[in-house]
């Protein structure tokens, strides 16, 4: 029996674990009373109790004890630097401006909204935003050994299976052979490789989960950047191609061409990771115009779109768009001594937004993100 | 009795040093820096340093470009600790080379010469993870508090007739409204944790900016000081340069205000992340400055141990 994983499944391992890093450095800032999220906490103790039960093979459980302690021990959680906590802070309330904004708008026309997040890992956002809003339907894909994991969290945990509304039945479904896959009333958790496109395309016009119809907001927060920068366009294509009405937002590092970016391919490359669209779309320029590319790309549909751009540097949504009151409060969390490597790490993350629209209908989301300010628009 | 030269070969090979004979270091290197006075008189030529943050190969490199000890003469502007992951060795080399030749190597303090950053930013965890127990981590903070603040380097032609100054200002941080000569800061009891506030605060955490006079420093701590600062400071105290390190250049050093002011950074790509080089400034006996660059000498992150924790990225 050959159980060791071949180049392409380590790697693609070594993705699927960045999730948990992602995860870790939203509980370090927790702690720490940057955010506040009762549902983390639940996914930390939940990951750890399921991990070796969902995703142990022989030969791979040493990896997943490491990754366990590597990020949840009190040690690992504790030794987060503050520009970490940080940025880990500033990530998350950007997104979550932009998510409120596309809520909001949509609440004001009492109309029907999604939320499809690619490559959603751990990510606790569906729980907080579904709590609150019942227009709203949130949708949530990842690798089948990711969302098996996210299932057996959620059915695992009493407060978060009946967020998303999910019946005794399927809970015992789901515990009894783990699938990989959930759907509440307003939530879906569905196994996808993003790289699949056709699978990416029948999910989107054949289940019934999507509303093709419905206002849209795509979120890969850290995601696509770890894909063949070509293979990005074709994944934002067919979203563009399916989705009428929607708008696809990124969270990522930006080389800048600079040495601070060179070291950052180098470092993570030792931990088998690598970073495509990171030297493709080096600059908050050369995403704009990625994001041009995909949104205003004709396809066959017969609605004629409009569409629009935005995109700014960390460092400038920081400074920007975190108030006075709020940055005092941050500030004041922690001491940040390292000023000038918060410049230089938050300058190489970017923020992008590409949105598009049939012409013949008003898209005040898209108005209401215009009025934030923004590096380029 | 601990034997230092010993000691001086271990750390330069990475091998562990007993927590008795820091313990030991530690109590004899105070009896020599409580006789130092908070401003220090030193004379050229020497190598000024910058932050050095537990980057103990680089630190090694450094020595290795410039001469060692006593060889060359040495002034280190603090932040010796934190952030890399050699703090304890880079701290004890340090302090054995100054216990060994205490005229050929001056330490002033940096912000991060302090209990409560130490905290933060991993000098407290690595003591802690090395020996086991807080013991190391208390007797280099009770050498922390014994570190002078600043130091003078006075030029070999002591006249300076035409005007100009004659003499080169060290401090870690920079300048502070309450201190407007040198001798101000000879009043200081510096012996005690970095304050929040206050003089010696200030000289251990402000930063020059482009600002017309004092503003508020978005670290929390410390000063922004302007170019009028600089040259006021500069002629009230018949001075030709400050030389102060606490910030990051990514190209090792950076000249302000008409060459009045530098900064200096000795830590190479900076927490192994940055990708920056650094540089030493070196000070001849007219007070000519020339800049030493160099680069890190961990370039693979590969050969950094793999149980210290890895440089952070947001994945
Ligand atoms: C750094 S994590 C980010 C998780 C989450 N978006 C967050 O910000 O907390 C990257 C996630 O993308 C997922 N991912 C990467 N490539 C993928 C692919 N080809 N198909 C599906 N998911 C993918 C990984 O499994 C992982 O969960």
């Amino acid at each position: 029996m050959n159980t060791l994983p071949n180049p392409a499944e380590l790697r693609d391992r070594n993705v699927r674990h960045t999730d948990f890093d992602a995860l870790s450095s939203r509980l370090a800032s927790i702690k720490k009373g940057y955010l506040s999220d009762r549902y983390v906490e639940m996914f930390v103790e939940g990951i750890k109790t399921n991990l070796l039960r969902i995703q142990g093979r022989s030969g791979s459980n040493l990896s997943l004890k490491r990754a366990i302690r590597g990020n949840f021990s009190e040690q690992s959680l504790h030794s987060k630097f503050p520009i970490i906590n940080r940025g880990t802070y500033l990530r998350t309330v950007a997104i979550d401006t932009i998510v409120s904004k596309f809520v909001d708008a949509n609440q004001r026309n009492n109309s029907h909204c999604q939320i499809i997040s690619i490559g959603a890992g751990s990510d606790t956002r569906a729980f907080k935003w579904l709590k609150s809003n019942d227009q709203l339907t949130y949708v949530e894909a990842d690798f089948l050994d990711s969302t098996k994991l996210k299932a057996s969290v959620i059915v695992g945990n009493q407060q978060l299976s009946s967020v998303v509304s999910l019946t005794p039945e399927q809970i015992e479904q789901e515990l009894s052979e783990s699938s990989g896959e959930l759907h509440g009333k307003n939530y879906h958790l569905v196994p996808l490789d993003l790289r699949q496109i056709d699978d990416i395309k029948n999910f989107l016009s054949s289940s019934s989960c999507i509303d093709p119809q419905a206002p849209t907001l795509i979120i890969s927060e850290c995601v696509l950047c770890y894909i063949d920068s070509q293979v990005t366009y074709d994944i934002m294509r067919v979203f563009k191609s399916c989705l009428q009405r929607a708008a696809v937002v990124l969270y990522e590092p930006i080389g800048l061409n600079d040495s601070f970016g060179k070291v950052m391919v180098s470092n993570l490359k030792q931990r088998g990771i690598s970073l495509p669209t990171l030297q493709s779309f080096p600059t908050i320029e050369s995403q704009q115009a990625r994001l041009m590319d995909v949104v205003s790309t004709d396809d066959d549909k017969k609605v004629t779109t409009e569409h629009r751009v935005f995109v700014s540097d960390m460092n400038f949504v920081y400074d920007n768009w975190v108030s006075t009151t709020e940055s005092a409060r941050i500030s004041r969390l922690e001491l940040l001594d390292e000023l000038e490597e918060w410049i230089l790490l938050s300058k190489h993350y970017c923020l992008a937004i590409g949105t598009w629209w049939p012409t013949n209908i008003d898209e005040p989301f898209q108005e209401d993100i215009a009025a934030l300010k923004w590096q380029l628009c | 009795m601990v034997d230092i030269d010993r000691t001086i070969e271990l750390i330069k090979n990475s091998k562990h040093v007993p927590e008795e004979d820091v313990k030991e270091i530690c109590q004899k290197v105070q009896e020599i820096l409580i006789e130092e006075s908070n401003v220090q008189l030193i004379y050229p030529p020497i190598v000024v340093c910058g932050d050095i943050h537990g980057q103990l190969h680089d630190l090694l490199i450094l020595f290795e470009k410039n001469g060692q000890v006593p060889n060359s003469k040495y002034l280190f502007l603090g932040d010796f600790v934190d952030r890399g992951f050699y703090s304890v060795e880079t701290f004890l080399l340090l302090i054995s080379l100054k216990l060994r030749y205490p005229d050929r190597i001056y330490l002033v303090r940096g912000n991060h010469e302090s209990r409560s950053i130490t905290m933060v930013y991993g000098f407290y965890d690595e003591c802690l993870r090395k020996y086991g127990s807080v013991n190391v981590w208390r007797y280099c903070c009770e050498v922390f508090d014994y570190l002078s603040l600043g130091a003078l380097i006075y030029g070999s032609n002591s006249s300076g007739g035409d005007g100009t100054g004659n003499g080169v200002f060290c401090i870690h941080g920079g300048l502070s409204p309450y201190i407007e000569y040198v001798d101000q800061i000879k009043h200081i009891d510096r012996k005690k944790e970095v304050p929040h506030e206050g003089a010696m605060c200030d000289l251990l955490w402000s930063d020059p900016d482009d600002v017309p006079a004092w503003a508020v420093s978005p670290r929390g701590a410390g000063y922004l000081f302007g170019e009028n600062e600089v040259k006021k400071f500069l002629y009230s105290n018949k001075l030709n340069l400050i030389a102060r390190a606490h910030q990051l250049v990514m190209e090792g050093y950076k000249e302000l205000f008409n060459g009045g002011l530098v900064t200096v950074w000795s830590a190479p790509n900076y927490c192994y992340r940055c990708g920056n080089v650094a540089a030493v400034l070196r000070i001849d006996d007219y007070l000519n400055r020339d800049y030493g660059l160099f680069d890190a000498a961990i370039k693979d992150v590969d050969a950094i141990p793999s149980k210290n924790p890895a440089a952070e990225y947001f994945l």
